[in-house]
């Protein structure tokens, strides 16, 4: 028995459990049940339900299971008639002004009161008094509704506020039998993760308002599948009857999710029954547009992409895909376009980010062993809501440092032990000198915002830590700063008394898996580059195309200029989310054939000549690789009578002479596994529970940056930084939404110095001026920037940001009073 | 009839500091600060002294246990009065601050701590200005503040008021409460001793501990071990109240017999009325008959007569009173001050209440008096901290003892209503 | 032989005697579908949903029934209420009840089940029809006490429902 190690009798089960833990979940790993309420795994100890009341000997008293540490020669008695007395008492207690709603609450069915009261609990009540009554349906915000009479006062919800989300929004309000649950003021408890309270609730008073009186938990047919918003893929519970979306839970994964959701995650699925879905195919070529069969629209679109290609050379026809589809179908794609048309106008992204990592990649769970937690232009709160959870938690549990590398300040400057906020478009400069710094050579610091003190300081806390993960945002970094921070990582790497790994956080369902299906028009899949004819063509085949192909940017610009012919769009909306908005929209008008292949109406398809209707999240099967690289299953829930799109992308591939048969997502998966460098391990079987992290991409050996390179442009106007708001109004999260209540108005973020120069102050309306891209904005003077830059969230689709955004996503911009 | 706290406590202005040092106050600091703090926490312990608040945990045991090496510590004086009965701290803080402010400095040195703070009970604020200006003073002549007396000892106390919640009595609630946050108990363990006040080792004395101390560095522990009986040494603020014919707080020695209290010092009962019961700690401990009178009024001696010394609130009741009456009034005041954290208690206090006042009332049934009798059962030691155990006493103890008195009343009320 | 005939004409007699025992005897058979016979008052024939003193809907849509019915042959949808506008007194009723009759056995489950005794199985036992699709009972069907019985019999002695 090592020292951390701790052998106790509970129930004359002798067992051996580490240092530290619970009574109740020692009793656990043996299969002894001790009945809690207000006790938590992922919360901690409170003891105020005394449920889990057990006899040890030795101790006089009755002890709380959910408090007791395990001690050395413990004999725990969880059966005796003591216990069993207390049991029924403390149920009594609880049910004495619990109101009998069983057959109306929504969480009858799976109750840890209504069991525990079945298990344990006294058959009758002697309370012949009237039950106290209270607020039945008091919202705690558009999406909660808190039923007051149903409370049993654990806490765990405000315990969860305070630990879990670090902000004590949600209180206990008033003392002794009148305690209840609230905020502040009766303000509306709408943080970015107040869903899990419903789901930690161990009786129906914190209900879903969406899934409120819908159904009988009993009744859903739950399909156990992945979060489609953001980059974590956290798990969840997709829960459907009759073949309507009724509700999301949470699943949990430790190695993803740590058990949470974000709100979006909860409620941000209307889309799945939106007006705005594209149901069936529609096609414009023969004049008028009309609707035709999903098979012939696909046998449509392939024939005259290989008709265009045939003409017009390879080159002349181009795919964007998007980050936020499955595996399967990016891999499928690729591989359409590469093997059956010849072309490697491949891409996904209109930022700089290259597949593999010069150190580990990190899955998210490694932070939780961490001891420094740098994060490089990432906002995790807004971008990753979980992955902002999880630092948060070790953070503030004291096991690790936090250092912040930004260009402007987020929510996690609050926990940040060291925060650095580098000039917006310093980025560059500001990596290279670090890496300089780390190798020894002078780093030069000019007119980046940061010292060379502050530079050093981070270099200590890195030096002196023993294991570090960095977490960055691609998406977030402009022009070549990327290749700059791989550049750096790769310096990190180096220093030998410390781990290191990286997270490549961008804030896309699948960033990772489109690297590594090799949607890139210079990488094949698992990051094997085209230079490398010979393994190429080891993989994919003697004829696959080697010459380099456009990326998604160049693939717009030789639009404009009439080079490229076709384009077919995956899930991706150029129109609104590339840089240029305005201009891109001309130059995918200029093209002969636009086929969209999407979910819902866009911009982009409004502009199509073929639509191809996806199904998308909820309703396809797929794997989806999440930031830390963990491959997991996402599963459908919703029924529907379109093909699934990997179906729809192979009967292209058919049309065009491919034989490959699939019968389901996972003949596809296996495809991958043996195809796709990294993934070899990955089949159903394996990524079945937890999922797999996969084997990271081949990484190219980035060449040291040249520094003359890396200085910043300079430029009279201000530098835009294009900052993420989680509950964006875009196409996801519609009009409809209900989220909508979270939604923002547009607003610019300015430097005190730079709002006195132009003599603005806050609430001042102002336009923001790119070329001749006008966006409307409120002036908020805060410290979110250095002097000389302005954050703009992105807040919704019509606000139009990225037309401000110049093609390599830098831009200099004037404001104006409105 | 020795008396160490209520000496002078008559003596004109002794609260401001020209008096107390007139009645040999802060003398004892000299004395301490020669020695090392190791050696005054000994004196403490070989005096016997005991915590007064309630528990009666031996106080220099306490101040041992403080974790080894942790800095900073902090030094809480529980002031939050708040028990019904007790007014006994009231009357020192009133009366002589600087005696409080002399204990604390001792203590704090004793346990190498720099930073005390005064908990007074929120309906103190009148006491709270007079402890800020004995606090004045004392900073003033260099009692407190930098470099006391030159000895290179450090100590701040800050007073603060609490905001009137009987739990915020209970040593963790008062932590958290003076840390800004609800007054609810905290989970022990971990010991306030190992981490109390912003999770640093803090020691929690009530008010009259404290100022037992300068006593004892004064004239030495054998002396003060020498009051009392074998185990309960010293002597005891007791607040008299209820039917006697003089209501005050007395200093009595440990071992002094109740029924001297009662008609020696308290002159007796009112209109020379037969005694009934009385309660000897506070309401929140059992009550006893009026045969068990001659109990010596010590810890050991009312725990064999099935009570506690508690806090020294000595509560006679005369034989008009009908004792369900007193429950009721008991278990009111608790289910209004039960914090609510934990479910017996918040529900079990409400239950009791309503069916007190059912039989008080008249619509009291007969299995009601056994009912009681369960809830208390399932409510005693199954609470989180000792609020729930306080309000099961006196109604379990006058189920016990009284049965008679629930008994006459449910026949009476049902007499009435057929 | 003359044994024989006595024994014959005796077990005639014996039987003759039943016959007319009987023809004396009340009947046990009615003449259906002229006479409808009184089903005792626990009889489990076709389901009903109570109203309440109020008029309004028992049924909370608590589901109890259907997950009670072993066959499954009872669909609910349930909805919240509008306190302006309530359909039952607590906080959701049903917005869909359905019972497949065809598929039913009877059984009386689900009015065990009930905890606020909505549905109920009564004494109307005529339920054979020449349409399958008229088996599937909704609300409309089932809600039909304390207003007019809106069922009468028919020509051919069925159930069938007066303005559809």
């Amino acid at each position: 028995m090592a020292d951390n190690e701790v052998t106790l009798t509970i129930d004359d089960q002798t067992i051996t459990v580490p240092k530290g833990t619970k009574v109740v979940d020692a009793a656990k790993t043996v299969g002894i049940e001790i009945p809690v309420f207000c006790y938590h795994e992922k919360l901690g100890s409170l003891g105020c339900c005394r449920m889990c009341l057990v006899e040890v000997e030795k101790m006089p008293k009755l002890m709380t299971a959910c408090t007791m540490d395990v001690g050395p020669d413990m004999v725990v008695k969880t059966t005796t008639e003591r216990v069993e007395k207390a049991q029924k008492g403390v149920l009594e207690f609880t049910l004495l002004n619990h109101p009998l709603d069983c057959p109306v609450c929504d969480k009858g069915g799976e109750c840890p009161l209504q069991n525990n009261t079945f298990k344990y609990g006294p058959g009758d009540t002697r309370m012949d008094f009237q039950r106290a009554n209270n607020l039945k349906a008091a919202p705690l915000s558009p999406v909660i509704t808190l039923d007051r009479e149903r409370c049993i006062a654990c806490q765990r919800c405000t315990r969860y506020s305070e630990v879990i989300e670090q902000d004590r929004a949600l209180v206990m309000l008033n003392r002794g039998f009148h305690n209840e649950v609230g905020t502040f003021n009766n303000e509306p408890y709408d943080t970015r993760f107040s869903g899990n309270v419903i789901d930690i609730c161990p009786v129906g008073a914190l209900t879903n308002t969406q899934f409120r009186f819908k159904a009988r938990t009993w009744d859903l047919t739950n399909s156990d599948t992945l979060c489609a918003h953001c980059g974590c893929n956290c798990n969840m519970t997709l829960g459907v009857r009759t073949n309507k979306f009724m509700r999301i839970e949470s699943r949990p994964n430790d190695y993803v999710d740590d058990g949470w959701i974000c709100d979006k995650a909860r409620w941000g699925y209307d889309f799945l029954e939106s007006k705005n879905r594209i149901m069936e195919a529609r096609t414009t070529l023969d004049g008028a547009s009309k609707t035709l069969p999903v098979k012939d629209a696909a046998a449509q679109a392939a024939n005259a992409l290989k008709k265009i290609a045939d003409e017009h050379g390879p080159g002349s026809i181009g795919f964007i895909g998007s980050p936020y589809g499955t595996n399967e179908e990016l891999y499928l794609y690729q591989k359409l376009f590469r093997q059956q048309l010849g072309t490697n106008n491949i891409d996904h992204k209109v930022y700089a980010e290259t597949p593999g990592l010069p150190i580990p990649h990190y899955d998210v769970s490694e932070i939780e062993t961490s001891d420094l937690v740098l994060v490089i232009a990432s906002d995790p709160t807004e971008e990753l809501p979980i992955l902002d959870l999880r630092i948060k938690k070790v953070v503030t549990r004291g096991n690790a440092k936090l250092a912040v590398l930004n260009d402007q300040s987020t929510l996690m400057d609050r926990y940040a032990h060291l925060s650095l906020r580098y000039d917006i478009g310093a980025a560059a400069q500001v990596f290279a000198a670090l890496a300089n710094t780390l190798a020894g050579e002078k780093g030069e610091v000019q007119d980046t915002g940061i010292t060379g003190e502050q530079l050093n300081s981070l270099m200590d806390m890195l030096k002196s830590s023993k294991k570090t993960t960095i977490i960055y945002n691609p998406a977030a970094l402009t022009g070549q700063s990327v290749d700059v921070l791989k550049h750096l990582l790769s310096e990190i790497g180096k220093i030998s008394s410390m781990e290191c790994g990286a997270i490549p956080a961008a804030p896309y369902t699948n960033a990772v898996g489109a690297l590594d299906m090799g949607v890139l028009p210079n990488y094949y899949p698992g990051g094997v580059p085209l230079a490398d004819a010979e393994a190429v063509k080891q993989q994919s085949g003697e004829n696959s195309p080697l010459e380099a192909g456009l990326s998604a940017m160049e693939m717009i610009e030789k639009a404009n200029s009439g080079e490229l012919k076709a384009l077919l769009v995956h899930r991706a909306n150029p129109v609104v989310d590339f840089p240029g908005s305005k201009k891109i929209a001309d130059a995918l008008k200029k093209l002969d054939l636009l086929i969209v292949h999407d979910m819902l109406e866009t911009e982009t398809s409004q502009l199509a000549g073929i639509v191809l209707p996806s199904n998308g999240p909820g309703h396809d099967d797929g794997t989806t690789t999440n930031i830390g690289g963990r491959v997991q299953f996402r599963k459908g829930g919703l029924k529907t009578t379109n093909a699934p799109d990997w179906k729809i992308i192979s009967m292209m591939a058919k049309t065009l002479g491919d034989e490959t048969d699939y019968i389901t997502s996972f003949s596809v998966t296996d495809e991958i596994a043996k195809m796709v460098p990294g993934y070899g391990d990955i089949s159903k079987k394996s990524i079945k529970k937890m999922g797999l992290a996969r084997t990271a991409a081949q990484y190219q050996n980035g060449t040291k940056p040249d520094s003359a390179k890396s200085q910043p442009a300079k430029s009279d106007g201000l530098k835009l930084r294009i900052a993420s708001y989680l509950f964006a109004h875009d196409k996801i999260l519609d009009a409809d939404s209900r989220l909508a209540h979270q939604f923002k108005p547009s607003t610019v973020h300015l430097h005190e110095d730079d709002a006195k120069k132009l003599g603005l102050k806050n609430g001042d309306d102002v336009i923001v001026v790119s070329g001749d891209t006008q966006v409307r904005a409120e002036v908020e003077i805060s410290g979110k920037c250095n002097p000389g830059g302005v954050v703009l969230p992105r807040i919704s689709d019509e606000q139009g940001v990225l037309g401000l955004a110049g093609a390599d996503g830098i831009s200099s911009v004037e404001i104006r009073k409105a | 009839m020795t008396q160490i706290l209520f000496k002078d406590i008559n003596k004109k202005d002794l609260h401001t500091l020209a008096v107390y040092e007139e009645t040999g106050g802060y003398k004892s600091l000299k004395k301490a600060f020669a020695k090392e703090p190791d050696e005054i926490i000994e004196m403490v312990k070989a005096s016997g002294l005991r915590g007064r608040g309630g528990a009666g945990f031996p106080c220099g045991l306490k101040w041992s246990f403080l974790a080894k090496d942790v800095f900073p510590r902090y030094l809480c004086c529980n002031a939050d009065e708040s028990e019904p009965g007790t007014c006994k701290d009231r009357e020192l803080l009133l009366k002589n601050p600087h005696l409080l402010i002399e204990g604390m400095i001792l203590c704090s040195y004793a346990c190498r701590i720099e930073t005390g703070y005064i908990y007074l009970r929120g309906e103190f604020y009148d006491l709270c200005e007079i402890m800020e200006k004995a606090l004045e003073e004392a900073y003033a002549k260099g009692y407190l503040g930098k470099n006391i007396l030159g000895s290179g000892f450090d100590l701040d106390i800050h007073t603060h008021l609490g905001a009137g919640a009987y739990i915020c009595g209970e040593e963790s609630a008062l932590l958290n409460s003076l840390e800004g946050m609800r007054g609810e108990p905290r989970m022990k363990p971990p010991f306030p001793a190992v981490q109390g006040l912003y999770a640093k080792p803090t020691v929690i004395n009530n008010v009259e501990t404290l100022c037992v101390v300068p006593y004892i560095v004064n004239e030495g522990a054998e002396k003060y071990a020498a009051i009392g009986t074998e185990k309960s040494k010293g002597t005891k603020l007791v607040s008299v109240s209820g039917h006697v014919k003089k209501p005050a707080n007395y200093e009595v020695v440990l071992g002094t017999p109740v029924r001297e209290i009662i008609y020696d010092m308290a002159g007796g009962m009112r209109d020379d009325n037969q005694l009934k019961a009385f309660i000897p700690g506070g309401s929140s401990v059992p009550m006893l008959r009026a045969d068990q009178v001659d109990t010596p009024y010590d810890y050991e001696s009312l725990q064999a007569a099935g009570s506690m010394l508690g806090s020294g609130a000595l509560i006679v009741l005369d034989h008009t009173v009908n004792v369900v009456e007193t429950s009721l009034r008991l278990v009111s005041f608790y289910m209004h001050e039960s914090c609510g954290k934990c479910t017996p208690c918040r529900e079990g206090t409400r239950w009791m209440w309503q069916i007190l006042h059912q039989i008080q009332t008249g619509k009291g049934e007969a299995a009601h008096v056994e009912e009681l009798l369960d809830i208390c059962d399932n409510m005693s030691f199954k609470c989180f901290c000792p609020l729930g155990d306080a309000a099961v006493a006196p109604v379990a103890s006058s189920i016990q003892n009284f049965r008679a008195d629930y008994e006459e009343l449910l026949q009476r009320m049902t007499a009435n209503t057929v | 032989m003359i044994q024989g005939a006595f024994a014959g004409i005796k077990n005639l007699l014996i039987g003759l005697g039943v016959t007319f025992k009987n023809m004396v005897t009340k009947p046990v058979t009615v003449q259906y579908p002229e006479v409808k016979r009184t089903m005792p008052e626990r009889y489990r024939g076709r389901h009903f949903l109570n109203r309440d003193e109020n008029g309004l809907e028992r049924c909370i849509g608590c589901s109890l029934c259907s997950i009670n019915c072993p066959v499954g042959c009872i669909h609910v949808v349930s909805a919240e209420n509008d306190p302006e506008n309530r359909v039952s007194p607590g906080e959701r009723y049903a917005a869909v009840y359905e019972i497949n009759l065809l598929r039913c056995i009877y059984c009386g489950y689900c009015e065990e089940a009930c905890p606020v005794d909505a549905v109920v199985l009564r004494e109307h036992y005529e339920l054979a029809d020449y349409d399958r699709d008229k088996y599937i009972a909704t609300k409309e069907d089932l809600l039909v006490y304390p207003k007019p019985n809106e069922f009468r019999v028919n020509i051919l002695g069925n159930t069938e429902r007066v303005n559809r």
